[in-house]
């Protein structure tokens, strides 16, 4: 049987539901665990807090954007508001305005997993059938040079002067139109997100997913969770609209994604370890801008389609990074620097000449490495403590004149920092000027556009959350299943792993209803 | 379940009473310059605060029109963030927060405000929203790069509260010389299309970043002024000014190939 989409507001009174499977959210992990379990044969209601958006509210529209399809209203930030924190909140996740970029997760990575943190049973063969899976149905292709945007062809061409390694990316895409708007809804449907893939295929199977209801505890009954209640909000909004969804499951499955599935937890009491929240990794973000003589159009094509790790492994004792590049719609632009004023429009009006690359850096990995921690505001909201650390900051300053160098090369006229001071180049030797340069938290702009961590998966109770089969400590009718599981970050961009690793965890899942 | 915490403000609203725990730590502050009589001066608003104000109160609209005047660029091409509404815009995202979030922001606006925290803290009197825009504008850059972290995060998230609503506005594209996103006619296809081959989107084909282009209003009809073959301003990336050239104008290429 047919299932359906239902839209909070159209609930005219509150509801209670059963079901094998409960699935709370509709990003990466959800949706593609969700599709697999009802293709299994089983009932599955999935829960999703922000709103049902399709191609035909996707307008390009900045400001209804990110009120709409991103947590917080785009204004998510640790709690001192030195990182700010991108994710998404609507049907599909993050990946209704994620970038594209695909990568199977690294076998270092797994092999770090392995070593360190005891995780058995996740190597590149045992993942590759679920990789290939994703990759069909998602298109993931190399995305051709030849189509790359002028903001990635700067990475590509600097990079390669240089002599360093760079390379096309592998994005999620079927006829995508070098639209650009990947940030705030792809308006052809080219983006090959949750919304237009997993999803439909398991509300074609018979999936009941409620959009705009935000799960606000999980229940239990003698150790084991029974479903959970909760809200409808109004889209957009934190208001509620006073209706309650009660859901009764024999299995939960939390896929809230990272800062909101510990979040959850914790609302819930369920922290019996003290490790929820722990180990919250986001890939710190630094940028740095080019200002061209040609037209870069930062805001138009194909947003992330080229990446080098040339610096992905620099030795035990330092953190590695990796270059890509961003999309620079004007908000997401103004978002970037500190500047005001005159100062502030001059940026702004260099944007069509502009490039913008970017550095990422990979927590987690070093030794005492523990990232940031989630906690809850007194209204139950999460809350992200994320100190900025001397081997980042280290990192940081390193990737700062990587990223010049790049722009240099490239042909920039004119380089400059995200500093509270900008720091500006115009040739290799302005170099030095980066070196007496302060980095670290409000020094210069630091985000994130990769959550990962806080429900860890590991072997013991004592450091992690969940099993390496995604399933509680604990609890064992409980799984966590999305980017919060993952033990470290992973040096390249998440959303494959997620997929990935939801597609392995749906036999899990569906040999837990019994 | 039984032992777990209640959390009555998500059911909304409730959250508003739940004032003593503030993020940016100014609670103290502020009570300090209110007891003083730091915030008696009522700023020299003038614009009209919008009828329908949800988190902020005239007064504090008032504070939040001079902050915006100041993160924002003025003068031509520039539309004044009055003229947008930027105020009234960053109260309905404020209405939109987490209560207790949204009253750290009124803090803050209080904070910058208040003469007494400014003589102390900032060396100057004078409340903020009296002073004139470039000392308005040097006293938000003292917080820029202030010692204390309580102003670093104020500043923080007014200048962002501030630039959002004002960039995100179409009727700052022209000057931005950013020619708006391309329209696939998605507003009235169907909810969901197959996947199909299509023709790249050119944004050198579009309007406003072409040479010689009219300089034509935004959709919404206001007057924007800029077209993005006019010279861009000799400093591109911040201060100090910088003796660039101006950017050569970008020759326009193929008409756009939308078809969707
Ligand atoms: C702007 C941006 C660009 C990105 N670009 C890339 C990229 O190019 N490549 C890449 O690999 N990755 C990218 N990412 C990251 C990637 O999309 C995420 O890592 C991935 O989607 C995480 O999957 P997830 O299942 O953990 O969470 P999400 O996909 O974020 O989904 C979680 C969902 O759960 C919902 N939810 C949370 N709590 C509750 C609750 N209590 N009740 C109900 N629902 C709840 C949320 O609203 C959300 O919709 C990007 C992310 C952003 C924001």
């Amino acid at each position: 049987m047919k299932g359906q989409i239902t839209e909070g507001r159209a609930l005219t009174a509150d509801v209670a539901e059963r079901c094998d499977v409960l699935v709370i959210g509709s990003g990466a992990g959800g949706a593609v665990l969700a599709a697999g379990l009802v293709e299994a044969g089983l009932d599955v209601v999935m829960l999703e807090a922000g709103p049902y958006q399709t191609r035909r509210s996707f307008q390009g529209d900045e400001g209804a954007a990110f009120v709409n399809l991103y947590q917080e209203q785009g204004a998510r930030a640790t709690a001192d508001l030195s990182i700010a924190v991108l994710q998404g909140r609507s049907v599909g996740g993050s990946t209704t305005v994620n970038w594209t970029t695909c990568f199977r997760t690294p076998p270092r990575v797994l092999r770090h997993w392995a070593e360190v943190h005891g995780i058995e049973g996740l190597d590149e063969e045992s993942l590759r059938p679920h990789f290939e899976a994703i990759e069909q149905r998602l298109g993931i292709a190399t995305w051709p040079e030849e189509r790359a945007n002028e903001n990635n062809r700067a990475l590509l061409r600097g990079a390669r002067a240089l002599g360093w390694e760079a390379s096309p990316l592998r994005r999620n895409v079927r006829g995508c139109a070098n639209s650009g708007l990947c940030g705030v809804g792809c308006p052809v449907d080219g983006k090959q997100g949750m919304h237009v893939t997993f999803l439909p295929d398991a509300v074609e199977g018979g999936l009941r997913l409620y959009s705009d209801v935000e799960v606000d505890t999980l229940t239990m009954r003698d150790g084991r969770v029974s479903g959970a209640v909760a809200r409808v909000r109004a889209p957009g909004s934190r208001a509620t609209m006073g209706r309650v969804v009660q859901v009764q499951a024999k299995v939960v499955a939390l896929c809230g994604g990272a800062i909101n599935s510990p979040a959850l937890l914790l609302r819930s009491g369920l922290n019996p370890n003290g490790r929820v929240g722990l180990r919250t990794f986001i890939h710190p973000v630094i940028g740095v801008a080019g200002v061209y003589d040609h037209l870069i159009a930062p805001y138009a094509g194909a947003p992330q389609s080229v990446g080098s790790h040339q610096f992905i492994d620099r030795g035990a004792d330092k953190m590695g990074f990796f270059l890509e590049a961003a999309p620079m719609q004007p908000m997401l632009a103004s978002t970037a620097t500190a500047m005001i004023g005159p100062q502030l429009g001059d940026f702004l009006a260099r944007l069509p000449n502009l490039s913008a690359l970017l550095s990422l850096h990979v927590d987690g990995l070093l030794p005492g490495d523990e990232g940031g921690v989630v906690s809850l505001k007194p209204s139950g909201d999460p809350k992200l403590d994320y100190p900025v650390r001397p081997a980042l900051i280290e990192a940081m300053a390193e990737s700062h004149k990587v990223l010049a160098k790049v722009h240099l090369a490239a042909g920039a006229r004119e380089v400059g920092t995200l500093h509270a001071q900008p720091v500006l180049l115009r040739a290799e030797a302005d170099l030095p000027l980066l070196d007496q340069a302060p980095y670290g938290a409000f020094q210069h702009a630091i985000f994130t556009a990769h959550q990962m961590g806080g429900c860890t998966m590991g072997p013991k109770p004592e450091n992690s959350v969940v099993r390496p089969d995604h399933r509680h400590h604990t609890v064992e009718n409980l799984f966590v299943v999305d980017g919060s599981a993952l033990p470290t970050a992973l040096g390249v961009n998440p959303s494959q792993t997620v997929y990935g690793l939801a597609h392995r965890a749906r036999a899990f899942v569906a040999a837990a209803v019994g | 379940m039984a032992d777990s915490p209640e959390y009555g403000a998500r059911g909304g609203g409730a959250g508003a009473s739940r004032r003593a725990v503030l993020k940016l730590g100014l609670g103290g502050l502020l009570v300090a310059g209110a007891a003083a009589g730091g915030l008696q001066a009522w700023p020299g608003a003038s614009v009209e605060p919008p009828l329908l104000l949800q988190v902020l109160s005239p007064r504090t609209h008032a504070i939040l029109v001079a902050v915006a005047e100041a993160v924002c660029p003025d003068g031509p091409p520039w539309p004044r963030p009055s003229a947008l509404g930027v105020a009234a815009k960053v109260d309905a995202v404020l209405a939109r927060m987490d209560p207790a979030d949204a009253d750290q922001i009124v803090v803050a606006l209080h904070l910058l405000e208040s003469a007494l925290a400014g003589a102390i803290l900032d060396q100057r009197v004078g409340p903020f929203s009296s002073r004139p825009l470039a000392l308005r504008r040097r006293s938000l850059e003292g917080w820029k790069i202030s010692a204390l972290p309580v102003r670093q995060t104020a500043f923080k998230a007014l200048r962002g509260l501030c630039a959002t609503a004002y960039f995100a506005d179409p009727r700052t594209f022209a000057a931005v010389g950013y020619p708006g996103p391309p329209d696939f006619g998605q507003a009235s296809a169907p909810d969901r299309q197959p996947a199909q081959d299509r023709a790249l989107w050119d944004p050198t084909a579009s309007p406003f970043s072409a040479p010689g282009a009219d300089a034509a209003a935004p959709p919404d009809g206001a007057s924007g002024g800029a077209s993005a073959g006019a010279a861009p301003p000799a400093s591109p990336l911040g201060s100090p000014p910088s003796s660039v050239a101006p950017v050569a104008p970008v020759a326009p290429t193929a008409p756009a190939q939308v078809s969707p």
